[in-house]
């Protein structure tokens, strides 16, 4: 059979690949400027935020708009926490308590939903959530206003490029282990079992497959994932603000990204991220919302002529991309 | 009949107005093949459903072995021992054929310590036994009628039931290859596994069955030895004889049968 003749690296393919990135993100931290390092920080996040999605909208299939919710909590909680007088280490772990006990309140009742219900449901209550916060006035928290980490980080004594060089490696740590999240998980038992209640569940379920039990799992780690970036990025800005952290302009753009790259792959993903954020910072913040539309395009392309996303390219060439081949997609997937 | 590894009493669907399945006792014994015919829409698809869990029953109550499984779910089911194909074959379209079969190896009633290479292994052999072999690393959509019903098959067999429903698997299969399907069922049997074999061609049905079981409109119309069946004249009447010229027809080493 091929599985035990296959080489050592192509086992280790991915692997041997993820070590390279992060090897180079780690040898490039010191050549970077400014400018150059917040983009690549935000690179990281958001390889990390679509990693996370591509958990429960790749994988599973299920075009969850909560992660909104799990985001923000994740910053929320964790400030929260801070001003109160808790420690880095106790904000963290209390902002991803908060945001398991949401996801659980939010998966238990939605994931017995079909399709578009599912996605309307999450959209609405992540919505809600952050109206609830906007309005929460405890703990000396009041939802409109903004909250400064800085000083509760505690981490005046740092100047500006140390901080900024910190959270560089915050977030790549972070990117590395979501994807490592993802390999591990695309490869295990619960990985093919996910693939198959995405195409079938009635018969994943007939040969054994627990599929509410899985699906409210890999939702619950999407959403711990979700919610860790949401801390890291709270205390990387070092202030928070209930509409930016439960905005739900991130999550689609995430989903762009996943879309574009490949959904339900490796590095599809990532290909994803890297293309959309050079698009943003190259059309510049004056004409951000023509991204927005060229972000809705590409989505809109991508679904109609090459559902499995660029990532095709890796595997088929350019042939992925053919007048005929892509012709034979939109007929293969519209809606008639 | 020694103690019923299943046994379903006063099992009850209903759809609206319609009783798909209406008040059906059944049991079969371990190591039994129970031929399940009637005419098309007679219920012997939703009386599987509710066998496996795949649908709920409106009322009644089933057994496996000791315990209550009325309740339990499909997948609880299917770790209990039970597994069944379907008429309409439900394929891992984004999988590879060989990955298809190993959902049924991992989760499974035999599977669910395996790991993977041991799965694939498992896979590889089921995929064999159902005739699918070579074709592990295709995806689904290369399979034809036939094909995809073999595909039922392997995933089942991967899963190691104690247990087997076969929902009309011969479809689309031709003479050759139904009494091919009809050995791996003996096989099987031979091998320890329980079988309801539910089949629209008569004589495949008989050929291979211990008792066959005759459903019409939701209800149990007669239950017996094949020949008792054939003999029978309600069981004639409401089933046979609308297929009687196709079963006098019939020639299993020549003619194809007929699709699903
Ligand atoms: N989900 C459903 N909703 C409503 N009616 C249904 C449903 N499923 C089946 N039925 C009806 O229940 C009856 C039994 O259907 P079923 O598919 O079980 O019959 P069958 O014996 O398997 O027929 P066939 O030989 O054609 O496969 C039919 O009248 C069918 O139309
Ligand atoms: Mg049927």
């Amino acid at each position: 059979m091929k599985p035990e003749g296959r080489s050592l690296f192509a086992r280790h393919r991915d692997l041997l690949l993820l070590a390279a990135l992060v090897v180079l993100a780690a040898a490039l931290s010191t050549r970077l400027g400014p400018y150059g390092l917040r983009v690549a920080t935000m690179v990281f996040m958001y390889v990390a935020l679509a990693q996370s999605w591509n958990l429960i909208g790749g994988y599973a299939g299920l075009i969850s708009i909560a992660h909104p919710a799990f985001f923000g909590t994740g910053a929320i909680a964790a400030a929260i926490l801070l001003i109160n007088g808790a420690g880095i280490p106790i904000a963290m772990l209390g902002a991803l308590l908060v945001s398991l006990a949401v996801a659980l309140c939010i998966g238990l009742p939605t994931l017995r939903l079909q399709g578009h219900y599912f996605v309307v449901a999450t959209l609405l209550v992540s919505e809600a959530l952050r109206n609830f916060v906007l309005n929460l006035n405890a703990f000396g928290f009041s939802g409109g206003i903004a909250v400064n980490l800085v000083g509760p980080l505690g981490l005046t004594r740092m100047g500006p490029a140390e901080y900024n060089q910190l959270f560089y490696f915050v977030m790549l740590g972070l990117a590395a282990a979501s994807v490592l999240v993802v390999l591990g998980f695309e490869r295990s038992r619960w990985g093919l079992a996910l693939r198959a209640i995405r195409d079938n569940q009635t018969a994943a379920s007939a040969l054994g497959v627990a599929a509410a039990r899985l699906k409210t799992m890999v939702f619950m780690l999407s959403a711990a994932i979700a919610s860790i970036i949401g801390t890291a990025w709270a205390f990387w800005l070092g202030t928070v603000e209930t509409n930016e952290a439960y905005n739900l302009l991130i999550t689609f753009e995430i989903i762009v990204m996943v879309f574009l790259g490949g959904r339900g792959t490796l590095w599809g993903p990532v290909i994803g991220v890297v293309l959309i954020l050079m698009l943003n910072e190259s059309i510049g913040i004056e004409l951000a919302e023509l991204t927005q539309i060229v972000s809705g395009l590409i989505v809109v392309l991508i679904v109609l002529f090459q559902p499995d996303g660029l990532i095709r390219i890796t595997t088929d060439g350019l042939a992925a991309f053919a007048p005929r081949r892509l012709a034979a997609n939109f007929r293969r997937y519209r809606v008639t | 009949m020694s103690a019923p590894i299943l046994a379903a009493t006063g099992l009850t669907k209903r759809f609206g107005g319609l009783l798909a399945v209406d008040g059906v006792d059944f049991e079969i014994a371990r190591g039994e093949i129970v031929g399940l015919i009637g005419p098309n829409g007679a219920g012997k698809t939703t009386f599987v459903d509710l066998l496996t869990g795949v649908q709920m029953a409106t009322s009644g109550s089933i057994r496996l072995g000791e315990r209550d499984a009325t309740r339990l779910s499909a997948h609880e089911r299917s770790r209990l021992g039970l597994a069944r194909t379907f008429q309409i074959p439900r394929p891992f379209q984004d999988m590879t054929i060989l990955e298809n079969v190993m959902v049924g190896a991992l989760f499974g009633v035999g599977g669910r310590a395996v790991g993977m290479e041991a799965a694939r292994r498992q896979a590889t052999d089921a995929l064999a036994r159902a005739g699918l072999g070579g074709l592990a690393d295709r995806r689904t959509d290369i399979l034809t009628t036939s094909g995809r019903k073999r595909l039922e098959i392997a995933r089942c067999l991967a899963a190691q039931p104690m247990l087997l429903f076969l929902d009309e698997p011969l479809g689309g299969l031709n003479a050759t290859e139904v009494n091919e399907a009809l050995d791996l069922i003996r096989t099987l049997r031979d091998g320890g596994v329980t079988i309801v074999f539910i089949e629209h061609i008569v004589p495949a049905v008989m050929s291979v069955s211990d008792r066959v079981f005759v459903l019409a409109g939701g209800r149990k119309l007669a239950e017996g030895k094949p020949a008792e069946i054939l003999a029978d004249g309600a069981v004639r009447r409401a089933y046979l004889g609308d297929v009687g010229g196709a079963v006098r027809r019939y020639r299993p080493a020549a003619t194809p049968a007929g699709g699903a």
